[in-house]
């Protein structure tokens, strides 16, 4: 190995990684020894795979396992795998699940049921649940080895076989102590107040073992493996706005819902609103509901209704106080449980029409202490019921939160790879570098045949320096995803994409790598084009990690004319979107012709000054056109027209904050300094000059970093020392 | 005046459902319903005189008829689910129930 890439290597170890690789090693000895030389800890919670190569461990358990390398070596999409281990802390359900998440490809859930080896340390299991394209795993076995003891070094290995697939073992890094984080708002009504904590203690009769705690609803759900955390809002709803017979309907509600919920949308989201009110219209029997199964996206709201019989005093109770205390608080789990896609204890096996179970083999559990039970329906009524009940949701209710499908479990609902679908997959990330799709202008709006030039940046939000490539932006790395709103999502795939020799930086904490991305078109078309709202989607694969970019959006306006209209049919071509996105071309001459015109005939629009620097770019300097067939191939030098440039570099540039209002800071700092250094060398000082001069002070108006104006500043000076070491000058 | 509470509830997908008390008909309605998440498709209460009173409900999809005889004063509650087994009909007298 070459010094250089011994170098590169060994920067590629964190000190993260390093304190991992110890720990893992420390836990081995441990276990090795059969001592508990360290505290034991939970290790249930959600992982992320690493794209790290795995360790050799001398338990023989993957030595043959040459394709561990190969996959970590990470192929060009981006994949993203999720772990749920879910075998020891607060009721466990002996269950190891994973999501795999691959751009284009899709998203599998996975789930096995699992039993632990004492001899082997693994947890194994069959692979029973699959929800997902098949391809993305085609294994049917896991065992699953869970090591380390501090909280940052906690990892899950874990060997995958059969199915006719090639054993594989993947590195997990421990990431989140709950399955799933939701936030929820309390409102209240006028006529009723709220009910969100309870302290087990308070009543008698209750399992000699509770622990003597105050749960909240947050408390209660983050104790099933849920991080429930209260967004705010609290409103008190007027009476009124259940009309003039002060009891609620379903259609209330849901008004009340719209108009007081601070995070209120019709779209999926890990989001729940709960309203504490006075009456349903059906009355005293109706102690709560999950009302919201109106409109796309459901199960987003419940209510608990105070004035009902939730309220009444048991009869004969040595504590009806509590009781009642007891029965509004969980009235409120249950009614969330709703939310979260649960039915009641009797139902779970209920199929078609009411819809299928997730599981085939659901079974109804009547007697169930769960929040989905009706304590006054399992036998013994509440007494027996509330005596074993622990605040705990059923085993196979456990299962379902904690390892379905997200699109079962999450308020709302909704079909893959919509907004919410790569939001989630984003979620999931995190860590040491943050990708960001931006936009250099004021507003998101672009007119309809702007062409859209975004700017991508990579930082290093982590607190050590990490290796990065410095192309990686401009890389096969790098995915890249545009929808517009109500279609489907499309791929965005560069004309060119380059192949340059790994180029390692060192990227110190919140130092960025940046570069323009020019989005409109690509070889898989144009995907910004008709009017509407797009958003788009950066992903790049890093060694650290992927990294997905939040969204970006924007909006393309209508045309401002029937002209402007009509200019589409020509500038929606496999062609123009080349141009556009090289900058211009010597050979393309249709392309070239339709840009010429739309300088001439609509010059007031955006799209012409992109159209006006193409053409600048070609007619300023000399430039070399292969001609010819066969043998008589050859290059032609094409002559400048001055004139022609000179003009066309005014409508580009002569505004040239508006230039970098439609080009984007990076694209007009790359286009006009190439510009300026070609006719500096040229020996056209004065205008290659006056254009680096009037960027440079427009960058700085604009708070672009320092370090970027002063190398526009030196952008002539640097062409002339260039010129002049030049051979024969 | 005594009275008859009659809750359709577990199971109902859309059938025909048709109530009689005594042989008088007192509901009859398409499309009943059973909202899952509260377990109820649809409760309605009719007067009656005091004693026993019979009552029947027909859901030709659901099989065949059930009936019960219910004493507004010792069972004034009638509930009606359908299950994979076809109707089933009780009265009782705890009060109506639903979460």
């Amino acid at each position: 190995m070459a010094a250089t890439d011994k170098r590169a290597t060994q920067s590629a170890m964190t000190k993260q990684e390093e304190r991992e690789e110890m720990v893992r090693r420390l836990d081995e000895v441990a276990e090795e020894a059969g001592a508990d030389l360290l505290p034991r800890i939970r290790r249930s919670g959600v992982y992320l795979r690493r794209p790290v190569p795995v360790p050799h461990m001398s338990d023989g358990q993957d030595a043959p396992d040459v394709q561990v390398e190969a996959e970590q070596a990470a192929p060009a999409a981006i994949t993203i795998e999720e772990l749920r281990v879910d075998v020891d802390g607060l009721a466990p359900t002996m269950t190891i699940s994973g999501t795999i998440f691959k751009l284009f490809v899709g998203r599998l859930t996975w789930i096995a049921r699992v039993t632990y080896d004492a001899a082997a340390h693994t947890y194994n299991g069959m692979i029973t649940y699959r929800d997902g394209p098949p391809s993305l795993l085609s294994h049917t076995h896991i065992s699953a080895r869970l090591l380390g003891a501090l909280p940052g070094g906690r990892v899950a290995r874990v060997r995958f076989t059969g199915g006719g697939a090639p054993p594989s073992t993947r590195l997990y890094g421990y990431r989140d102590s709950h399955f799933r984080t939701v936030g929820i708002e309390f409102d209240c009504a006028s006529d009723a107040s709220l009910v969100t904590s309870y302290p087990l203690h308070s009543h008698p009769n209750r399992p000699v073992d509770l622990p003597a705690l105050t749960l909240t609803v947050e408390s209660a759900y983050s104790r099933q493996g849920i991080r429930m955390a209260n967004t705010g809002g609290g409103d008190q709803i007027d009476i009124s706005e259940a009309m003039n017979d002060a009891l609620w309907s379903d259609l209330e509600m849901h008004d009340a819902m719209q108009r007081h919920w601070t995070k209120w949308a019709d779209v999926p989201q890990w989001q729940i609103w709960t309203l504490f009110a006075g009456r349903h219209e059906s009355g005293h029997g109706l102690g709560g509901i999950m009302f919201d199964d109106i409109g796309t996206a459901q199960r987003q709201g419940c209510a608990i209704f105070l004035n009902s019989f939730i309220s009444d005093p048991p009869p004969g109770d040595p504590d009806a106080l509590a009781a009642v205390q007891r029965m509004r608080f969980w009235t409120a789990l249950h009614e969330i449980g709703h939310t979260f896609n649960l039915a009641h204890s009797w139902q779970k096996s209920l199929g078609a029409p009411f819809g299928t179970p997730w599981l085939p083999s659901q079974a109804d559990e009547p007697e169930a202490r769960s929040p989905m039970n009706y304590p006054f329906v399992v036998a013994g009524g509440p007494q027996a019921f509330f005596s074993d009940f622990y605040y705990l949701f059923s085993e196979s209710e456990l299962v379902f939160l904690r390892h379905a499908p997200a699109r079962f479990v999450q308020h709302g609902n909704a079909p893959w790879f919509d907004h919410h679908g790569f939001e989630q997959a984003r979620a999931s990330t995190g860590g040491l570098l943050q990708l960001t799709l931006r936009l250099n202008r004021t507003s998101a709006r672009y007119e309809m045949l702007e062409p859209v030039t975004a700017e991508l940046k990579l930082k290093n939000v982590s607190a050590v320096p990490l290796v990065v490539d410095r192309n990686i932006l401009r890389s096969d790395r790098l995915g890249v995803v545009v929808r517009r709103e109500g279609h489907e999502a499309h791929q965005w795939i560069p004309y060119a994409q380059t192949c340059t020799a790994p180029d390692p930086h060192v990227l110190q904490p919140g130092e960025s790598l940046y570069a323009p991305l020019f989005l409109s078109a690509g070889r898989t078309g144009w995907l910004i084009d008709e009017p509407g709202s797009y958003l788009a989607y950066a992903a790049v694969r890093t060694d650290s990690g992927d990294v997905l970019s939040a969204p970006l959006g924007l909006r393309v306006t209508r045309p401002l004319s029937r002209e402007h209209e009509r200019a589409a049919d020509d500038m929606f071509t496999d062609e123009v979107g080349r141009v556009l996105a090289f900058g211009g071309s010597r050979v393309m001459d249709g392309a070239m012709d339709a840009l010429r015109e739309v300088t001439e005939r609509q010059p007031d629009l955006a799209v012409a000054r992109h159209a006006a620097a193409c053409v600048a770019r070609v007619t300023a300097v000399p430039g070399r056109v292969l001609e010819g067939q066969g043998e008589d191939r050859r290059f032609a030098v094409t002559n400048p027209q001055p004139d022609v440039a000179e003009r066309m570099l005014t409508m580009a540039y002569d505004d040239m904050n508006a230039a970098a209002e439609t080009f984007g800071h990076i694209r007009l700092t790359e286009e006009v300094t190439r510009v300026a250094r070609t006719l500096t060398r040229r020996g056209d000082e004065r205008l290659g000059g006056r254009l680096a001069d009037t960027l440079a002070d427009t960058l700085e108006q604009r708070a672009v970093l320092g370090s970027v104006v002063s190398a526009v500043r030196e952008t002539v000076s640097r062409a002339k020392e260039e010129q002049a070491e030049k051979p024969g000058s | 005046m005594p009275s008859l509470t009659i809750a359709l509830q577990e199971g109902f997908s859309g059938e025909r459902v048709t109530v009689l008390l005594d042989g008088e008909v007192v509901f009859d309605q398409a499309g009943v319903r059973t909202r899952t998440q509260i377990g109820s498709a649809h409760t309605f209460t009719v007067e009656v005189a005091p004693g026993a009173h019979r009552i029947q409900v027909r859901a030709p999809e659901a099989g065949g008829p059930v009936s019960v005889v219910a004493d507004s004063s010792t069972a004034p509650v009638v509930r009606v689910s359908r299950a994979a087994a076809g109707l089933r009909i009780g009265a009782d007298d705890t009060p109506l129930r639903h979460l």
